[in-house]
Formats: C-alpha cells, sequence, structure tokens
C-alpha cells in the first residue's frame, strides 16, 4: 500500500515514488490487459504506455483519492483504444489458441483447472471489451462497483446490472459445456 | 428436469440470500444432488475466475519505463499546483472575457457604425430604433421620436453632455445626440436642445416649429486645428430651417475650415447677399451669393454667418422646410435639404 506522503511527491513527478508505483502495481496491470488481450508482447506494451501515461498526467492526480482506480481508468483507456484499432487481429489469436488447447484435451472424461480456465477465458475473450472489463475488475480484481463504475465512467447501478447478468451467462455457458464433457 | 431452487443457487454465490431463504436452500441441498452438483461447478467456476490466467507470463519491463519518464522535462509541482486551481483560473478567464465584451466590444461595434454610417433622415425610423426617450430640465421625459420622427436616424444614439458652459441664452436643456466628450477626437457632435430665450437672441423673432421649440445643433471641430475650435450650425427641424453657423473664441480662419465641410445642395440658394467684413476674409472661398456675415447673433464673441434660403420669407432670418440631413462621418461633411 502506497502511503500519503509518496502519493503527494508521487504527484509533484518525483521519479523515486513513480519506481514505488510501478514496483507496486505493474504484475496487475499487466495481467489486467493480458486478460483483455491474451496476447503477452502487446500487454508488455500496453503496459508501459500505462505507465508512461501514468507518470504524464500525475499532476491531475488528487492524493485525497485512491489511487489504484485511476491507474485501472487509464489502463481501461489505452486497452480499449488498442482493442478498437486490432479488433480483429487479437480475435484470431486468442480464439485459435483456446480452441487448440480444448480439442487436445477432449479426450479426458471431466475438465481439468487448465482447460477450465481456457475455456473461461475463451468465454471472457467472447464478451464485449467493456463487460470483460467489468467482470475481470470485479472478480480478479477486487475492485468496489463504485470504483468500476468510476473506472469504466458509468454509473453505479448499470454496472451492477451488467456484472451480475453478464457473470450468470458466462457460469451457466461453461456450465452447459462442462456437462456435455461429463456425459 | 430443472429445479426449483435452480435460481437461488446465483443468489447464493453473490450472497444474496436473505437468511431465512439461505437455510432453506441449505436444507434443499442435503437432499436435492442436481443442485448440489450445481453448486459444486459453479463454485469451481468462480475459482477459476477469480484466478483467472494462469500463465506465467509477467515480465517486469520497469528501467524501461522510468527511463523513458526520465526525459519528462516538465515542472510537475507547478503543473499540480495549476491543476488543482484550474476551475477558478477557466472561470476568472471566463468572467474576464465577457467583461472585455461587455467594455470594448459594444462600444467598438457602435462606434465603427457610427464611422460609416451616413445618416440620412430620409429613412424612417423603426421600431427597433435604439433611442427614444431623454429627460428635459424637470425630469420629465421628452419622447423625440415623437417629436422628430423624421430625422432620428435609426442608429442614433444619445450620449450626455449636461453642462452646456456659455449657453445660457439658449438653455439647452437636452444632450449630445452623438458624439464624443473628448474633444481630442471629436469631428461632429449634434444636439438637440430646447431654446428658452429665443426671442432676445433672434432680435425678437418668434421662431417655432409645429411640435415645440427644439433645435437641432451641428458642431464641427476642425481637425488642423486646436481642439477648443468648433464651428455650429443650428437649425430648426421640420417645419422652419434656421441655419447660423458660428464659432466661439475661434480664428476666423477655423470656421472658415469648418464651413468648407459644409455643403446645402439646395441650388435655388442665391440673391440676397448682404457681406459684412467677415466675408472678405472668407474671400473666394465660399460662394458669397449664398450668405450674409452679421454680427446680429454676437452674444460672447460670436461671429455669425446667415445663409439665405430662396422661396423663404423676406424677413431677416430666411426660413425654408428642412426635408433631410446627412452626415458622412468619413469626409465630416454635412448635407442639409431644403424643400423647394
Amino acid at each position: 500500500m502506497i502511503n500519503r506522503n509518496t502519493l503527494i511527491s508521487l504527484q509533484k513527478g518525483d521519479i523515486d515514488s513513480f519506481g514505488w508505483l510501478v514496483n507496486t502495481y505493474e504484475k496487475k496491470i499487466f495481467y489486467f490487459i493480458y486478460n483483455m488481450t491474451r496476447n503477452r508482447d502487446m500487454s508488455q506494451d500496453l503496459t508501459q504506455d500505462t505507465f508512461i501515461k501514468i507518470y504524464k498526467n500525475i499532476y491531475k492526480y488528487n492524493p485525497d483519492y485512491p489511487i489504484e482506480p485511476w491507474i485501472y481508468k487509464i489502463a481501461h483507456n489505452i486497452v480499449l483504444d488498442f482493442l478498437k484499432k486490432n479488433k480483429n487481429k487479437l480475435q484470431e489469436v486468442s480464439l485459435s489458441s483456446c480452441i487448440n488447447n480444448i480439442k487436445e484435451n477432449d479426450i479426458d472424461s471431466s475438465l481439468s483447472d487448465i482447460e477450465l480456465k481456457d475455456l473461461l477465458q475463451r468465454e471472457l475473450q467472447s464478451l464485449k471489451p467493456d463487460i470483460r472489463m467489468i467482470i475481470i475488475l470485479r472478480i480478479q480484481k477486487d475492485l468496489s462497483f463504485e470504483q468500476i463504475a468510476f473506472i469504466l465512467n458509468k454509473s453505479v447501478p448499470s454496472v451492477k446490472l451488467k456484472f451480475y447478468r453478464n457473470k450468470k451467462i458466462l457460469i451457466q455457458n461453461i456450465e452447459k459445456y462442462m456437462n456435455e464433457v461429463v456425459k | 428436469m430443472s429445479c426449483i431452487y435452480e435460481k437461488d443457487i446465483y443468489k447464493f454465490i453473490d450472497d444474496k440470500l436473505s437468511g431465512k431463504r439461505k437455510q432453506r436452500f441449505y436444507n434443499h441441498l442435503s437432499t436435492c444432488k442436481t443442485c448440489y452438483q450445481k453448486l459444486e461447478n459453479i463454485k469451481l467456476i468462480n475459482k477459476a475466475l477469480k484466478e483467472g490466467i494462469s500463465d506465467d507470463v509477467f515480465e517486469s519491463s520497469k528501467d524501461k519505463i522510468i527511463t523513458e519518464v526520465k526525459n519528462e522535462k516538465r515542472n510537475y509541482s507547478i503543473l499540480s499546483k495549476l491543476y488543482r486551481i484550474r476551475k477558478p483560473i477557466y472561470s476568472t478567464a471566463a468572467l474576464l472575457i465577457i467583461f472585455f465584451m461587455i467594455c470594448f466590444f459594444k462600444p467598438l461595434i457602435n462606434f465603427i457604425q457610427y464611422k460609416n454610417a451616413s445618416y440620412s433622415t430620409s429613412n424612417n425610423i423603426k421600431s427597433g430604433s435604439s433611442y427614444v426617450k431623454i429627460p428635459d430640465i424637470e425630469g420629465n421625459n421628452i419622447d423625440i421620436k415623437k417629436l422628430y420622427p423624421s430625422f432620428i436616424p435609426k442608429k442614433m444614439k444619445l450620449g450626455s453632455r449636461t453642462s452646456m458652459g456659455n449657453y445660457v441664452d439658449m438653455e439647452f436643456i437636452s444632450n449630445d445626440f452623438l458624439g464624443f466628450n473628448d474633444n481630442n477626437h471629436i469631428d461632429i457632435a449634434i444636439y438637440l436642445g430646447k431654446p428658452n430665450n429665443w426671442n432676445n437672441l433672434y432680435n425678437n423673432k418668434d421662431i417655432k416649429n409645429s411640435n415645440g421649440e427644439w433645435l437641432i445643433t451641428v458642431e464641427t471641430y476642425p481637425k488642423s486645428n486646436n481642439v477648443e475650435s468648433i464651428a455650429r450650425i443650428s437649425c430648426i427641424l421640420n417645419d422652419n430651417i434656421y441655419i447660423t453657423i458660428c464659432g466661439m473664441d475661434v480664428s476666423k480662419d477655423d470656421i472658415l475650415k469648418c464651413l468648407y465641410s459644409l455643403k446645402i445642395t439646395d441650388k435655388k440658394l442665391k440673391n440676397d447677399i448682404n457681406p459684412n467684413g467677415i466675408l472678405s476674409i472668407i474671400g473666394p472661398k465660399l460662394n458669397p451669393n449664398h450668405m450674409t456675415i452679421t454680427n446680429s447673433i454676437n452674444v460672447l464673441n460670436y461671429y455669425g454667418i446667415k445663409y439665405k434660403v430662396t422661396g423663404a420669407s423676406p424677413n431677416e432670418y430666411n426660413t425654408k422646410k428642412l426635408k433631410n440631413f446627412s452626415i458622412d462621418f468619413n469626409t465630416s461633411v454635412i448635407t442639409l435639404v431644403a424643400e423647394n
């Protein structure tokens, strides 16, 4: 957890404090982006872009508020921009890799942990980017609905509604697939 | 076949079941294998979802990022302070812009309009006229528009000129029609005045128009001379025209220079020549056929030049109906058009 003094010196562009910030959040941001893109190199580049943008705009940050949602907001904008520009390219990469994995392991009677995660990733990739982000931020990053709403620039009820509705659909789809495999 | 408690499974997972319903759902789970299996599956999925991607693909690029941001030369300390007070700055800037627009933009527009305008009374006033009323000395509103509807140019606006100095005899009670109080810039000023004691000034000549006793005065300030130089044309509007051109405490040359800028367009002005000493100074520059120089209005060192208007009654002060007048602000030429 970064303390307030660090945040204040960070806001003034202090490099050491920024190094601290990178240490603390780089991995989280990388996996957040990787979950969205499913491409390691791209995620690494986008993570770098995110932190450079954070530094360039750090004077806009208000240290009275937690920094994590603010960081995710910048990452979200960068990823969304990227996804818009590379829509087709990304879909090809992610789906093909997931489907191959599943086919190779089809002979087993039940889904292994890795298979389940691959399947989940496939389902996640099929969701719209903003829905995917809500689910990732809520379930994996443990952010509150208020924080997610801030990141996505949406209202809290709308985020809640989208989260519960799509999570249910996601689970139902996977469960359906699991039942088929068991049969 | 699906179980009736199936929909409760999702609520249970999301911790949305109330105490009683939760207890009932627990009881149901111990008897229903389908629901139990389903719950287990969902828990598994939830767990997988929470864990996310297990690929160990992360590789820190902190050094790259730090190298990149070290090149930033901006002063974040100042930027951050400025950013925090941006709202008051924006508000102040907006207020200042509005203030400057109010202070400078409207007068500038008016100035340009006046500069370009050639006022002609042949245009009737429209309802959107910017000027209608001025207060008289008793504080009553005088409706100029009603008195002289055809002589108030559409774009004319009232200025203010409360002190009229030496004009006690005339007792101007109204203020500037148009013009500027700063003599350094003034070219032409127009007043509308109510002569209180005309009879004394004009040898007991009763001069009136049908709407009251109003006098319009046009003053010109020669550009080439000192700012005190004034030449003045006064005329009664609407019914009679009476024109005097005079200068107060100025050289005769100054008056003449002013006179050069004045034109009477009525071609029939001739006859009744009565030149005196001043006329000889005016010499060939003005057509002597059109004027009489007189000391009869010698009040406080006035010099007067009287224009004779053909077709008017043959008294000392010839009268004629004024058809219209116009002022060209670029050339400072005032054009008075009399009726035949």
